[in-house]
């Protein structure tokens, strides 16, 4: 990186962390409850399945599976900003190996290249930037094995 | 616990009405549900007023002002898309515990566009928490799980028009195909324009009232509400639930919110799915009206499409579905769906659905809603 290489910053804390190096692909932040070993997608107080408050934060893993999608063919409301001309865009389930399922953005959107089960790999995008010119980074989820 | 009725109701159908007040709207409901149980409003002793996406404050209370200065409480609910089963719930709380015999519930709603902050601000600014892929993630899932297609999707639409077309309630009465539906717009993969129901204003009300105040005030075919329960979230939700949930363990079964209402709904009736007669459930979209039959347990997972195919769930079939048209044909303003299904399975119950009116003669029917962030209301009905 060079000098004046822009920094690159999570959209939100307690959610993601990003490469710090080449061949680091990065990581994902969940929490598991100290009291009853729940874990969780993103950094969190409170635990859900027992109201527990002692939490611990955790990596998710940066490859999961594809478990259920959709593919969003219009814009949704705001405060979403729809590029122009509007771009269809995937969601779906993410089944990480701890049995956590999570919910992403995909790269893809064509429902035709999407299958249940599939490989899924953890990118990270530029979402515009912060006030400090800091470029602010999304997570999602790509098929397996395309560049 | 088989001692609360519904006296009388009433509906506003539901449809767009951009020149007319909106009090009136709401009015026009409340006074017929008065005059179909012949009860004058100084005879009602609580107001519950539903209203879930129409943003002026104090609604309720402004609003039956109009009606009558009668110096009764007047709560306002909003339990999003389950707002009319809670709504029903709280009343027949309130009568059963003895504090009031008859109860006024009305909802009302003026709704355009889609809900704009269902989920958390970062979810919404990056267009994650958009109800139609919400939804539609359901719909791929049963796709994929029970080999279900876009054609019997589309199916579940085409069946709702032809009950529509009957239901003077209804925004949209006209007859679709298959191929109408398939040629629609794709709004959210796997679902089309036409699967899905859409925002629209209306009002739906009903008179509840104790067994003792039904005959005080003679009423006329009283309608016994069975069993009422509104439902969240019960840790593990169900996976892919539309909800704001962030993630979901897949090693928990998770159970739906509608499941749980249900079974406590069955157990509070003494009756079984077996015992329903006509029923009308959440249709956000056609795939929705297909998994909460299941959920409902009317029949088992995966076999609502096939059983649709049969013409089961037609309004001559074994268990009519939705022979209002449900909210694919009615539209949804939030605030008073629940309710309008009430009104549709009394008028089922006592022969007064005209055009629509099932081939049986129902003595049990379930209203069901759903909506956001994992939230459901059953309610049973019976002669």
């Amino acid at each position: 990186m060079g000098k004046s290489a822009v920094k690159r910053v999570p959209f939100k804390e307690g959610m993601m962390k990003l490469p710090q190096s080449d061949g680091d692909s990065g990581d994902l932040i969940g929490s598991k409850c100290r009291d009853c070993g729940e874990q969780f997608f993103i950094r969190r107080d409170i635990c859900e399945n027992c109201q527990g408050h002692d939490m611990e934060e955790i990596l998710l893993g940066n490859r999961g599976k594809l478990y259920a999608f959709s593919v969003m063919f219009y814009p949704a409301p705001p405060p979403y900003k729809a590029p122009d001309p509007f771009v269809p865009y995937g969601l779906g389930w993410i089944e990480m190996p701890g049995g956590t399922v999570l919910y992403s953005l995909l790269t893809e959107n064509d429902p035709g290249k999407l299958r249940v089960g599939m490989d899924m790999d953890l990118v990270f995008e530029k979402f515009g930037q912060d006030k400090d010119g800091n470029d602010l980074m999304i997570y999602k989820f790509k098929p397996a094995g395309i560049n | 616990m088989n001692d609360v009725v519904i006296a009388g109701v009433g509906m506003h159908p539901f449809g767009r009405y951009p020149d007319k007040d909106p009090d009136d709207i709401a009015i026009e409901a409340i006074l017929k549900a008065l005059k179909d149980a012949n009860i004058n409003y100084r005879d009602i002793e609580s107001v519950l007023a539903g209203k879930v996406a129409f943003k002026k404050a104090g609604t309720g209370i402004d609003l039956m002002m109009k009606v009558g200065m009668t110096g009764v409480p007047i709560y306002q609910i909003n339990a999003m898309c389950a707002t009319g089963g809670a709504m029903l719930q709280l009343a027949r709380d309130a009568i059963s515990s003895g504090s009031c015999e008859v109860v006024l519930v009305y909802g009302f709603d003026k709704f355009k566009g889609m809900f704009d902050e269902l989920g958390d601000p970062w979810q919404n600014v990056l267009g994650m928490k958009a109800s139609p892929a919400a939804f539609a993630t359901v719909a791929q899932k049963y796709m994929h799980d029970y080999g279900a297609t876009e054609q019997d999707f589309a199916r579940v639409a085409v069946k709702a028009h032809k009950n529509g077309a009957n239901n003077p309630y209804a925004l949209f009465r006209n007859i679709i195909t298959i191929e109408d539906v398939l040629k629609s717009p794709m709004v959210a993969y796997p679902l089309h324009l036409y699967n899905f129901c859409t925002p629209d204003d209306g009002a739906a009300a009903a008179i509840v009232c104790s067994k003792k105040a039904a005959r005080k005030f003679n009423i006329r075919k009283p309608i016994t509400i069975a069993a009422t329960v509104m439902q969240t979230a019960l840790y593990p939700p169900s996976v892919v639930e539309p909800s704001n949930t962030y993630s979901v363990n897949l090693n928990k079964k998770g159970i739906s919110v509608t499941e749980l209402a249900a079974k406590k709904a069955y157990e509070m009736a003494g009756l079984g799915p077996k015992d329903i007669d006509v029923c009308e459930v959440q249709d956000t979209e056609s795939a929705h009206e297909l998994v909460h039959i299941e959920q409902l347990g009317l029949c088992k997972p995966g076999e609502a499409y096939r059983l649709l195919r049969e013409g089961v769930w037609d309004i001559t079939g074994r268990l009519p579905v939705n022979p209002s048209g449900g909210i694919q044909c009615k539209g949804e303003p939030p605030g008073a769906s629940g309710l309008g299904q009430v009104c549709e399975i009394v008028w089922q119950m006592r022969g007064q659905a005209e055009a629509r009116q099932i081939s049986r003669d129902p003595k049990v029917g379930l209203c069901q809603v759903f909506g956001w962030n994992h939230v459901a209301a059953v309610t049973i009905l019976k002669k």
